[in-house]
């Protein structure tokens, strides 16, 4: 069952084998695969239950339904814009689907700095079922829009005019099911095509017995003997500024799982008196910078996935002989932006602006991503109302990658075909008459850039690390098995669980961290993963019937859920 | 230590009003940190909602002389004002923490024109320019050049060394704040889009007028190796 809310009329106690903090990428799988297995779960959710009927496929409306902090959270000092989800289904809600495995490098670097001991024979079943589960496959041209394809004529260009093999990129594994290529998928798909943990984990759970409540704002841990036995919160609506409405406390015989984003984890285990140095700090965000590349002629840059194919050669740094940063450390995709989101990142003001959006059908953008080191000093701690507020700053390595993330990027957008590049921040990159004039002219444009989070416009979206696994509660939060070094009874999933960046989309990294841990958790029962039992329908889990002329239409079933009755 | 952002902003507020009541100008410091300059209720107050239009007539002005136009095209196109009652109205939405912050962004900024470098004004003939004038009092250009002062106020460190510890560092993540707050409400109306050649949510299209993106019939999809390989 799912109860919102505006549904729940009375304070609410409950008793059951695992409560699960979120309900994203983190909390999703694992009640999902819990509750197939027949253990007693409640999901805890402080977003919304918003649907496909909610999803309006307008930026700026649904940051406001979607998006924690209403889209606007930021880091202390202004210089990164922070963007997670806050609903139910979390991050899944407004991810593009990539469904990226985790690279060997950094499962290796886990295994050898963290002790995580994960095989990668015993990960890639779990990739496997994932794959299945959600329907992931490698998206085709044809639902991709334009700066996709761009893009990868671009790296062609590069790579024969550089010799450097690493001028290429991937198709992106995604979690969809009968795609439309509307482009609006990161606003939360209205058709139900996209293979979020709201149309697919979620509603397996509720429908294994789960019961899943949204609009709960959970403050306090239940610790009886040093033992975390379960959790309380508030009902809110709405979430931000809703007074607190019943209270809803939940006991937990076996596990409490704190599987939210990687700001509200450590919000929670720091507000209820955890003591491990770890905790917030060593937060990864893979900062994101963007170059916007105005083209000669209009294309379709607006209908289709964005980041359906990954400029991802350069996801490996590279090194000289005596360790020094050379290039790398960054992957690239294309983007899809209307102009309510187009207009504030671009960076101009005025009649520039409005200059820069006169070419909007010919304007567009690709986005890189920085796999950024994780650093003490770059991490969540509390504000003296005991909610997050974060400390981020670009260091070491991590402005250098971002600036040859920016050069390579430009070159491989002048070689597509672009005209005219915009970089952070209001600099203007024109192409010149020859390859080495182009080259030039975005050597020096980018050597005017400082590191400075400000000057770069970053924004983070894959935000990690700030309550990790590890062997040692010196360098980590958990131990290997997800359990809290210093609390019995208290496990870390999500997106803080993961050590260090996942050098990819981490969105598949952190759904698997969740099955090696209901794996742990369904050990003492004796059991282990059960196969889906139900028939999945052609379009999703839930029977939604949805097509290519995109109709909509929820069946009885899909009804019930939305009303929050049991199935 | 470097400032914080809350720091530095309660710092600036307070010594840029000193300087302006030291200056005779309006806005003393027990009005300007008064009831007056903050919200009751979770409304926006009236100066800085004032203050908000001021912004968004400048940031997103289309020819960088005048706010823009009520109408384009013989159509009705949005004004600074409408976007004014976008941000009000998300402003009554958010959290007491980021309404505060809000405020005393706006305030920071209503008051930085009459303050002088290295807090407000970005030079000594940007304040003599602005005649200790708040920010709203500006002509459009003025305002224009309030805030591309403040986002061109970059220090020349090389990459690597930190950035935010000087005020510099501080004018751009206003000056960021400023334009990304005043273009995302402004922009976030749909009047604002058909002379941007921009067609809106995909759902509010009349799909039978238009190309419809792809048909996923009749096409197969590849699964990803981890599944085997196979071709569905």
């Amino acid at each position: 069952m799912i109860r919102t809310g505006k549904q729940i009329k009375n304070d609410v106690s409950l008793t059951c084998d695992v409560v699960i903090v979120g309900s994203g990428a983190g909390g999703g799988p694992l009640a999902g695969e819990l509750a197939m297995a027949g253990l007693d779960v409640v999901v805890l959710e402080k977003g919304a239950f918003t649907t496909a009927r909610d999803f309006t496929q307008d930026w700026a409306t649904m940051f406001g339904k979607i998006e924690g902090r209403r889209g606007v959270g930021t880091s202390r000092d202004n210089g990164v814009n922070l963007s997670f989800a806050e609903t139910l289904g979390g991050t899944t809600v407004h991810y593009w689907a990539n469904s990226f495995a985790t690279p060997a490098e950094r499962i290796e670097r886990w295994n050898r700095e963290f002790g995580l001991g994960l095989d990668p024979a015993e990960l890639a079943p779990l990739f496997a079922r994932l794959e299945k589960n959600l329907s992931v496959h490698r998206t085709h041209d044809y639902l991709a829009n334009a700066t996709n394809r761009l893009m990868r004529l671009g790296t062609h260009a590069m790579r024969e005019r550089s010799g450097d093999a690493r001028y290429r990129g991937t198709c992106a594994p995604q979690a969809t099911k009968g795609c439309i290529g509307c482009g609006f998928r990161e606003v939360g798909c209205a058709y139900n095509h996209k293979q979020s943990q709201l149309i697919s984990y979620l509603p397996i759970a509720s429908r294994s017995g789960a019961k899943i409540f949204a609009d709960c704002d959970v403050r306090e841990l239940i610790v009886t003997n040093g033992r975390a036995v379960g959790v309380r919160g508030v009902v809110r609506t709405p979430r931000d500024s809703g007074p607190a409405g019943h209270k809803v406390e939940v006991r937990a015989r076996q596990a409490v799982v704190v599987a939210g984003s990687a700001l509200t984890t450590p919000e929670l285990l720091l507000r209820n008196g955890l003591s491990n140095a770890n905790i917030g700090r060593f937060l990864t965000i893979a900062p994101t910078l963007y170059v916007w590349g105005q083209f000669p002629e209009a294309r379709n840059f607006r209908k289709g996935s964005g980041e359906a194919w990954s400029f991802d050669g350069f996801a490996a740094t590279r090194r000289d002989a005596a360790g020094n940063y050379v290039d790398g450390g960054w992957y690239a995709n294309p983007d899809n932006r209307d102009p309510a989101t187009t207009a504030p990142l671009i960076g101009f003001a005025g009649d520039e602006l409005r200059e820069r959006l006169a070419e909007f059908p010919r304007l567009t953008a690709a986005f890189c991503q920085i796999d950024d080191d994780p650093h003490a000093s770059n991490a969540v701690t509390l504000d003296s109302d005991g909610n997050w507020q974060v400390d981020y700053e670009l260091q070491g390595e991590d402005g250098l990658k971002s600036l040859d993330s920016l050069r390579k990027v430009s070159r491989v957008l002048f070689a597509a075909g672009f005209e005219r590049l915009y970089i952070p921040w209001r600099r203007t990159i024109e192409r010149g008459p020859t390859d080495a004039a182009t080259d030039a002219n975005i050597d020096r444009a980018v050597a005017e850039v400082t590191s400075a989070p400000s000057d770069l416009s970053v924004s983070g979206a894959h935000l990690l690390s700030t309550a990790r696994w590890g062997d040692s509660a010196a360098t980590s939060v958990c131990g290997p098995d997800g359990q809290a070094h210093e609390m019995p009874g208290l496990y870390v999933a999500g997106g803080a669980a993961v050590p260090t960046g996942a050098s990819t989309d981490p969105s598949f990294t952190i759904m698997s961290f969740s099955l090696v841990l209901a794996r742990e958790l369904l050990k003492p029962h004796g059991k282990d993963l059960v196969e889906l039992r139900w028939k999945r329908s052609r379009m999703n889990h839930t029977s939604i019937v949805g097509g290519a002329k995109g109709a909509l239409g929820y069946d009885s079933e899909q009804r019930r859920l939305a009303a929050g009755k049991e199935l | 230590m470097p400032l914080n952002r809350r720091a530095f902003l309660t710092q600036s507020v307070s010594f840029g009003a000193a300087l302006a009541a030291l200056a005779a100008a309006p806005g003393p410091l027990a009005q300007l940190l008064g009831d007056a300059a903050f919200g009751a209720a979770g409304d926006l107050s009236a100066e800085n909602l004032r203050t908000y239009v001021a912004v968004c007539e400048a940031v997103c002005s289309f020819d960088g002389r005048s706010p823009p136009p009520g109408h384009v095209d013989g159509r009705p196109h949005p004004t600074a004002a409408d976007a004014g009652q976008r941000f009000a109205a998300e402003y009554r939405a958010q959290s007491p923490a980021l309404r505060q912050t809000f405020d005393l962004v706006l305030t920071l900024v209503e008051q930085a024109p009459r303050t002088p470098p290295p807090v407000g004004a970005a030079s000594a003939q940007d304040l003599a320019d602005y005649g200790g004038r708040a920010f709203s009092q500006l002509d459009v250009p003025l305002r224009l050049r309030f805030v591309r002062s403040w986002a061109a106020d970059f220090d020349t460190a090389p990459v690597g060394v930190e950035g935010f510890q000087d005020v510099g560092a501080l004018h751009r993540g206003v000056a960021s704040a400023l334009i990304q707050l005043g273009c995302f409400y402004y922009y976030q109306d749909p009047r604002s889009w058909p002379p941007l050649g921009y067609g809106g949510p995909w759902l509010h299209r009349r799909h039978e007028s238009e190309e419809l993106p792809f048909s996923h019939h009749g096409h197969g999809v590849q699964r990803v190796l981890y599944g085997g390989g196979v071709v569905a």
